[in-house]
């Protein structure tokens, strides 16, 4: 794009002949022209389309300077060049202060004035570009503060409105940025166990706490109906696998206390060791032995826990590598002999909180990386969490949970696409009953839906898993089966919760569409039988089973004890 | 020798048949594997095809003097392993 392009250029001079001369010169360099020929003509026709003015001085209705005051009146100074035969050092310095961009000595030479406006025209450009990326960025910055504001909102809800405030349990966070990656809190489960999650996502800022997030919610609501510690590091692993990209993963320490076994349960994936310190010593390490949440597949994710009696002195310690990477003005990091002489002095005297330390040693408030650490002293912890009285406040929480029946009928090819279990056990959860319940509800269920569908709906002969390939030949064979279903086949499974007079009592009856079976053929063997053994297993489990004949309906009563 | 760990499913139930049944093969045809754990610690729910399934494998690798391990079983897949009486089968570790 050559410099002349789309400028339009005022050429202002009460000499028609020179106006002539320089306004058919910028012509031919291919400006756009607008020739004038004094003050007021000049300021009839300023507009903001004008780029840039070519100003003789003397002019007939008054001076180039009379226009440039007229023309901040108008609010439009575009760049001027002043031409003039003047010379003199102090009107050169009134009309420079008057904000002309150049001046050229008439008689002109037309060559260097072409320099001139060149070089005026670049210096335009370049302003007007400064400007509009000005502009920009004062919008972008304002559009993402405004963002920001809601995803803090959004961030500070989610994580403050699950953190429970817990004596014995201290957390401290100092994070780079508003968001932070680091998180620490600690639930109790509806069986009285302390679930403590301390996390660590990779990176900082917006991005760190977003991978945060699936991670707090599915921890909350896991906790709260009752999953153990593996259960839910899987769930978090796999959303975190499927959900956010391959470089972004979560650091995480996630425990369980269980004051009934006095045992802490304690998964460590890629943070710093667990400690525990007692008496100035590190009396128990659990390192990590696990890769972090996000990126394994489930078949390799291996959720096992490490599992410590809960002491009766000292505390548990962890921290983010924040802690530990922090570096002092000469570069080395705070580092593990540090924190170690840290913790051995603390355990002594506990007035000076390890952060303070830390400031002392980086010599600087401000961290490159989130920084957090988390103590827990057993000790200090409520007594309801670490007392026997749990089971009674988790039988008061299900005993609260009113009456409700709800009643199924799926037919034909519904029965081969539909997961009925998983469907009826998010169901029971649905209703706020606990999940050692709703697993043993589903046990008994899956059972009572499988002897329907196989045995009933579908007819199949459950000799046939009686060796190793029969199994194989009878999955085939099902599927095969299920693929025939029509409209008149179907399951009726009903459920019933009631409370009862001693104990809340789950009524769950499954009706098929079969002929019925024979329960002489089903049960009266051992349960180490290779079939038959799904209704003992239910007959084990439930206060009552009645199967009506002839054999297509089963109703089970499970009490909640 | 040593042992092989096989990790069950959240799930431990009929569909996880054709998986098992190629795990267990595999560390019975294993000349230097002489026992296997089954690792519970994900299970979440077992159903009876599963009991079914451990008691066929346990007898097979009886019969080739391989020893078969319940390891980290909790909460109800716990309670039906004992109801079902697996400790008489198989050793807990």
């Amino acid at each position: 794009m050559s410099m002349s392009e789309l400028c339009k250029i005022m050429v202002v001079d009460d000499d028609e002949l020179l106006n002539m001369f320089f306004s058919q010169h910028l012509a031919d360099e291919g400006f756009d022209v607008i020739s004038v020929f004094g003050v007021q003509e000049a300021l009839a026709n300023l507009d903001s389309s004008i780029d840039f003015i070519l100003l003789d001085y003397n002019l007939g209705d008054g001076t180039g300077a009379d226009f440039i005051e007229g023309a901040k009146l108008l609010g439009l100074v575009p760049p001027i060049i002043m031409a003039s035969a003047n010379e003199n050092p102090d009107f050169l310095k009134e009309c420079f202060d008057r904000g002309i961009t150049d001046y050229i000595v008439k008689p002109v030479n037309f060559p260097l004035l072409m320099l001139k406006i060149k070089s005026v025209l670049g210096q335009v450009r370049l302003q007007r570009l400064i400007e509009h990326k000005n502009a920009e960025l004062y919008e972008y910055k304002a559009k993402s503060e405004q963002e920001e504001s809601i995803a803090k909102f959004i961030y500070d809800r989610l994580v403050n409105g699950v953190s429970e405030e817990r004596e014995g349990i201290d957390f401290y966070l100092q994070s780079s940025s508003s968001f932070s990656g680091d998180i620490g809190f600690s639930l109790t489960s509806p069986s009285g166990d302390l679930y403590i999650l301390f996390a660590d996502a990779t990176g900082h800022g917006l991005s760190a706490a977003i991978t945060l997030m699936p991670v707090v919610s599915i921890f909350k609501s896991m906790v709260s109906k009752g999953f153990g510690l593996p259960a839910i590091l899987m769930e978090i692993n796999r959303k975190l696998v499927s959900d956010t990209p391959d470089d972004r993963f979560v650091a995480a320490i996630l425990m369980q206390v269980d004051a009934i076994q006095s045992e802490i349960s304690i998964w460590n994936g890629a943070m710093p060791p667990v400690l525990w310190v007692d008496e100035g010593a590190i009396r128990g390490e659990f390192k990590s032995t696990h890769m972090a949440l996000g990126i394994l597949p489930d078949e390799m994710f291996d959720p096992s826990v490490e599992k410590m009696l809960i002491p009766s002195s000292g505390t548990i310690f962890c921290c983010s590598d924040g802690v530990l990477e922090q570096e002092n003005p000469q570069g080395e990091e705070f580092g593990r002999e540090r924190l170690i002489r840290y913790l051995r002095s603390h355990a002594k005297d506990r007035t000076q909180p390890l952060h303070a330390v830390l400031h002392e040693h980086a010599k600087t408030h401000t961290y490159s990386d989130d920084v957090s650490y988390l103590f827990i002293d057993p000790l200090r912890l409520p007594s309801h969490s670490l007392c026997n009285l749990d089971d009674k406040d988790s039988f008061i929480k299900l005993r609260s949970t009113e009456n409700f029946r709800w009643e199924l009928r799926v037919h034909g090819q519904h029965l081969s696409r539909i997961d009925l279990n998983s469907f009826n056990n998010s169901l029971l959860h649905t209703f706020g009953l606990q999940q050692d319940f709703c697993q043993i509800a589903f046990v008994v269920l899956s059972e009572m839906i499988n002897n329907a569908l196989d045995h009933g709906v579908l007819a199949l002969d459950s000799s046939l898993k009686d060796d190793p390939d029969g199994f194989a030949r009878y999955f085939l064979l099902r599927q095969e089966k299920l693929s025939t279903l029509g409209s008149n086949d179907y399951l009726d499974i009903v459920f019933e919760w009631s409370l009862g007079s001693e104990y809340p009592c789950l009524r769950i009856t499954v009706s098929d569409s079969g002929k019925g079976y024979d329960e002489n053929s089903l049960t009266g063997r051992s349960i180490s039988a290779f079939s038959g053994r799904g209704l003992t297993l239910i007959r084990k489990l439930c206060k009552s089973v009645t199967i009506v004949p002839p054999g297509n309906k089963i109703d089970v009563e499970l009490e909640w004890r | 020798m040593s042992n092989s760990t096989i990790s069950l499913p959240e799930r431990f139930d009929f569909s996880y048949h054709a998986n098992f049944q190629e795990a267990f093969q595999h560390n019975l045809n294993a000349k230097d594997v002489d026992s296997i754990v089954l690792d519970f610690s994900r299970v979440e729910y077992i159903d009876s095809a599963a009991l079914g399934m451990m008691m066929m494998w346990q007898k097979r690798s009886a019969s080739v003097s391989k020893k078969v391990f319940i390891k980290g079983a909790r909460g109800a897949s716990a309670h039906v392993l004992a109801m079902a009486n697996m400790q008489r089968l198989f050793e807990y570790i």
